[in-house]
């Protein structure tokens, strides 16, 4: 302990004798490390940080299962749910929950709320208590028809009621019932999933006991394990009672896609912020991240070994008296070590400096939407990684400096620094060398990643969606707040087009229930007359429902047929409008128009009277789907999106919107308000982080790379001093001296690049699934990073040749 | 000294200051020196008197800070540093006390070093290279690498790439400095022979034996020329007898 301690204060002082050095490694390790560790917030933000605001967390599962298509998380129905509930006895509770939307009317502004409809024990299960009042309970259930209550969260207590401490108890109005506040939720708890956190929880009323609702899986189910059960006993538990269930309702609970014979799939896994699925999609992208960000810190790595080089040559004589007068090689590495290691602690310590920002705005690169209550903050768990990371990396670039240190020879070195009469050329390929070319390569690799994600966002920013994105603003409008009868209300949606189409600015408007590229959509299974679908078809497809207009406001063109009119009403024949991707899979070559389909078994037929061309409905990136669309006046829902394209900047209309709305009815509540153009690129948000977190990278290793081989070249130069002042004097000119130092630089930019190639050819195509319109090996990004890197290394290797031809002939031969 | 043959080399009134933490060094001050088309001249004088810096300007290293220089009736001290660069390649062959051969490259390539700056064929090189190491007995040796080689012998290469560009004038400072006698010997034969087929020497010397193989000796003190020369008996080929007479010019 004594000697440690002996070390480090040597070390230190060492480090505090040449400032300019320790400087500069630290700066590139806290680069290195920072990296390193704002990635690793963003995984632990994102997958391993516990839920929030709840007891116990570990004991928490989630219980997905499936219908006929949804894969192995989907969601539940509530029969099934009471099925598990009251079958296994792993769980000490098991809750079910769906997420829920009301309007608050009231003295203020309606407002729409997003909240969750939860059965009575759904807080005990999670083991959240109240901050005021109660929470909700098994009993509440009961009273969900008559006298309704309400739990609503901290934070709309504080935002909408100014923290009134007399509100519970009192009554407040949701979508135009009176409901009794009963209680305040804790303050810390967010909901459990990442997002706009729930506003309010209402119990959910169980609904009527028929068996079409098995078959109506809209639930999220989550349990508490009891003390001793696993999430695998409960799996198990499950499984067996899925089974019973696919033999009493098969109808609803057998077969799927893949697997038409079994009973539906039921899983356990951890409750967790982000869905299963998510999760996985998240795992790729945050260990592709990762990949990268230990790729910028090997580089780092390299570069201050490199630095270590250099000043152990600066202190060779230092070393060699250490040696001379006894100290051991081991004692000696250690010392050496200890001083990495206190570069690598500064390095880690600036470093987490850096995340603490990066933890700042990271979170802004997604929609407040999805990415309310991400939290990249640093916690434990950040810490030990930055310290293990910052060890390592103290141990990986300072091991070979030191062993190479301490194994010098030590009568050379004592004897003086001149060495050997004749003049020291460029000498053999050295280890130093050996790092510039590791750097070269590493940053060649990150940069192509980088560039190949750049161009992928291009790509995909700049792809077709189908329709025509420009000028058209977008509002939803949520009619639950207002007392209206279905008639009531298709008239009030036209009456909304009539009265906005009239608006000054606007060109056409249309109501839509799907929000285009939103990632989300609408399902249905589709009947077909005269197809026939094959044993494990897919037969739900996406849907949407629209008024007239739609297909003009968007920009969406006709191939063949009508575009819904007003004719198109409830008592009249039922019509669709299908895509040219529907036409094509279900009529072949015949003409669309006329055919029939139907989304229910038993329902009347709807014929297609229209062919739209194809479109991005879900994801900007997704395949060509199948897609119909039915008519608002047929069917509409209590929200709907307005969609207006105008003249000129969307936004301008927006007042005059908004005031005809409320002229219309006081009570509408808009939400979700944007530009088309804006849901566009907000669709693109994961991709543009990614590539924008590559960029910042490739950029880093870039600088970190030039660095290094700027200081190779510096040094090497300094080296041949004596050498270039021979050379002058023979004559060499100006021109001369910058070919042979530029010549030098070179060769070792073309052994990096070419290595750098070689295994960006091999790495790029493990991601190529991330990639969107661009080939993993794309050669214009590869022949073009590796232009960019030339010029950088170029310069970074001219600015020492410059400095070569300065030498004086004379200094440099006073010197020999 | 006859001033009627336009000279080879002609100094005139040159200075030359050093400034270095705001001390001035006078390291010449007002040197007039002739050297004529072949002759062999040797400069001595106490350390720190301004030898080096002498030939440094003669070599086109450094330019005077006042004072004019001509060489081969050309005005060079005012030249510019690439203008420099040429002459010093074309018309200048260096000898170093140390050698300064390359350590990188072979006895080959640093023969061949000034002529591939002048831009020369390959073949013509080899002619060149080849004639100048056969000059100094070198040739065998073309492949090794100058630390295979005794500091004699990196000396006579030195010489070799000197004289393998022809130029109007060999510099040699201290070239005998780091050899032991027996190989001093052998250089300044070396050197005395290229003399004899023509060469033009200016050599800086410590040594007052070596200081009369050539036709006239300098002395330098204080940056000033204080005596000149002409030796007029030379060693003869044994060694035996070293006489000289005076001319004092200054
Ligand atoms: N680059 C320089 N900067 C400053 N002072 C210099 C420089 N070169 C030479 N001097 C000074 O000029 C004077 C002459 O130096 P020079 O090297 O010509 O002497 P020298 O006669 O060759 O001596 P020696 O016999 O020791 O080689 C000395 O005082 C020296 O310190
Ligand atoms: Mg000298």
């Amino acid at each position: 302990m004594g000697i440690l301690w002996q070390d480090l204060r040597y070390g230190a002082r060492m480090l505090w004798k040449s400032p300019g050095f320790t400087l500069v490694a630290v700066a590139v390790l806290a680069l290195g490390i920072g990296a390193n560790t704002t990635i690793f917030s963003m995984i632990n933000g994102l997958l391993l940080r516990p839920l929030v605001g709840v007891e116990t967390p570990d004991r928490l599962v989630a219980v997905y299962t499936s219908d006929y298509s949804s894969g192995l998380y989907g969601s539940s129905s509530y029969p099934d749910y009471l099925s598990f509930r009251d079958g296994a006895n792993s769980f000490e509770t098991l809750a079910a929950y769906e997420s829920a939307v009301a309007s608050l009317t009231g003295n203020d502004e309606p407002e729409r709320l997003r909240g969750e409809s939860v059965t009575g024990n759904y807080f005990q299960t999670l083991g959240v208590g109240a901050f005021a009042g109660r929470t909700l309970l098994p009993e509440d259930e009961a009273t969900a028809g008559g006298n309704p209550v309400v739990v609503l969260s901290h934070n709309l207590w504080q935002r909408r009621f100014n923290s009134d401490p007399t509100l519970v108890n009192r009554t407040i109005t949701l979508d135009g019932r009176a409901h009794t506040v009963v209680g305040i939720a804790a303050e810390n708890f967010r909901g459990l999933h990442l997002g706009a956190p729930p506003e309010f929880w209402l119990p959910m009323m169980p609904p009527p006991d028929e068996p079409a609702e098995r078959g109506s899986r809209g639930l999220m189910i989550v349990g508490r394990l009891r003390a001793g059960a696993t999430a695998e006993a409960a799996g198990a538990q499950l499984k067996a009672i899925a089974a019973r269930l696919a033999q009493d309702f098969p109808d609803t609970n057998r077969g799927t896609l893949e697997r038409p014979d079994e009973p539906r799939p039921v899983t356990v896994t951890a409750e967790s912020r982000i869905g299963p699925k998510q999760r996985e999609t998240i795992a790729g992208v945050t260990g592709m991240l990762m990949l990268m960000v230990g790729l910028v810190l090997l580089i780092a790595c390299a570069n201050v070994a490199n630095l270590l080089l250099a000043r152990a040559s600066v202190r060779r004589r230092e070393i060699a008296i250490r040696l001379a007068l006894g100290s051991g090689r081991l004692r000696l590495v250690r010392q050496l070590l200890t001083e990495s290691m206190c570069l690598a602690m500064l390095g880690g310590l600036l470093g987490l400096l850096l995340t603490l920002w990066t933890s700042d705005f990271l979170p802004k690169f997604f929609p407040a939407e999805d990415a309310g209550g991400l939290d990249l903050s640093v916690d434990w768990r950040v810490l030990a990684f930055t310290l293990v990371v910052s060890l390592l990396t103290g141990v990986v670039f300072g091991l070979v400096p030191a062993l190479q240190a301490s194994r010098q020879n030590l009568l050379s070195a004592l004897k003086d620094d001149t060495g050997a009469p004749e003049v020291r050329g460029f000498g053999r390929f050295g280890l130093r060398n050996a790092l510039v070319v590791v750097q070269v390569a590493l940053s060649l690799i990150l940069l192509i990643c980088a560039g190949l994600f750049m161009r992928s966002l291009r790509a995909a920013s700049s792809s077709d969606p189908g329709f025509n994105a420009e000028n058209v603003l977008l509002t939803r409008m949520e009619t639950r707040g207002v007392k209206m009868g279905r008639e009531e209300e298709q008239l009030f949606y036209q009456r909304v087009q009539e009265q906005v189409t009239a608006l000054p600015g606007v060109r056409s408007v249309a109501l839509s229930y799907i929000v285009p590229v939103s990632g989300g959509g609408m399902r249905t299974s589709v009947f077909i007359e005269g197809y026939q679908p094959k044993p494990n078809e897919d037969t739900e497809l996406n849907t949407n429902i629209v008024s007239p207009n739609y297909f003009k406001t968007m920009g969406i063109p006709f191939v063949q047929g009508r575009d819904f009119g007003a004719a198109d009403t409830k008592g009249a024949p039922g019509v669709v409008i299908v895509n040219e991707e529907f036409a094509r899979r279900y009529f072949g070559g015949a003409n669309p128009l006329g055919k029939r389909v139907r989304t229910d078994s038993e329902g009347p037929y709807l014929e297609v009277v229209g062919v739209a061309k194809n479109a991005k409905y879900r994801r900007l990136l997704e395949e060509p789907l199948p897609f119909f669309y039915t008519p608002l006046a047929q069917g509409g829902m209590s929200s709907m999106t307005l969609l207006v394209r105008t003249n000129g900047d969307p936004l301008d209309v927006l007042p005059s919107v908004r005031a005809e709305l409320k002229n219309l009815n006081k009570n509408l509540t808009l939400y979700q308000i944007n530009t088309l153009t804006t849901q566009l690129s907000e669709a693109l948000s994961n991709e543009r982080m990614v590539a924008v977190l590559l960029t910042v990278f490739g950029v880093a290793a870039l600088l970190l790379a030039a660095i290094g081989l700027y200081g190779v070249m510096s040094y090497a130069v300094a080296r041949r001093t004596h050498e270039i002042g021979v050379r002058m004097a023979l004559g060499a000119g100006k021109g001369d001296i910058i070919r042979l130092v530029l010549w030098q630089g070179m060769l070792l930019l073309f052994i990096g690049s070419v290595a750098g190639l070689a295994a960006s050819f091999a790495l790029t195509r493990l991601m190529s699934s991330l990639l969107y319109g661009v080939s993993a090996t794309d050669p214009l990004t590869f022949v073009g990073i590796t232009a960019l890197l030339s010029v950088v290394a170029l310069l970074a290797c001219y600015v020492p040749a410059r400095r070569a031809t300065r030498v004086d002939p004379m200094v440099a031969l006073r010197y020999e | 000294m006859s001033a009627s043959k336009q000279p080879l080399i002609r100094l005139q009134d040159v200075k030359k200051v050093f400034f270095t933490d705001e001390v001035e060094t006078h390291a010449l001050a007002g040197t007039h020196l002739d050297i004529a088309n072949g002759e062999y001249v040797s400069i001595t004088g106490p350390s720190g008197c301004g030898k080096s810096t002498l030939l440094s300007i003669l070599g086109l290293l450094d330019s005077p800070t006042e004072g004019k220089y001509w060489l081969n009736g050309k005005l060079v001290s005012d030249l510019s540093l690439s203008e420099r660069a040429l002459i010093r390649n074309r018309e200048v062959g260096f000898i170093f006390q140390s050698f300064n051969l390359i350590g990188d490259l072979s006895v080959y390539e640093n023969v061949e070093l000034p002529l591939t700056y002048r831009g020369l064929s390959n073949a013509d090189r080899k002619t060149r290279v080849t004639e100048a190491l056969e000059k100094v007995g070198m040739a065998h040796r073309a492949k090794h690498l100058p630390s295979q080689l005794s500091g004699g012998q990196q000396q006579r290469v030195a010489v070799a790439r000197a004289v393998a560009g022809q130029p109007l004038i060999l510099l040699a400072d201290e070239p005998t400095g780091n050899l032991d006698s027996k190989n001093g010997e052998a250089v300044m034969d070396l050197l005395r022979e290229l003399h004899r087929g023509g060469a033009t020497i200016c050599m800086v010397t410590h040594d007052p034996r070596y200081a009369t193989f050539a036709d006239r000796a300098i002395y330098l003190f204080d940056g000033r020329v204080v005596k000149e020369e002409m030796v007029t008996f030379k060693q003869d080929e044994e060694g035996a007898s070293l006489v000289g007479s005076h001319a004092e010019v200054v």
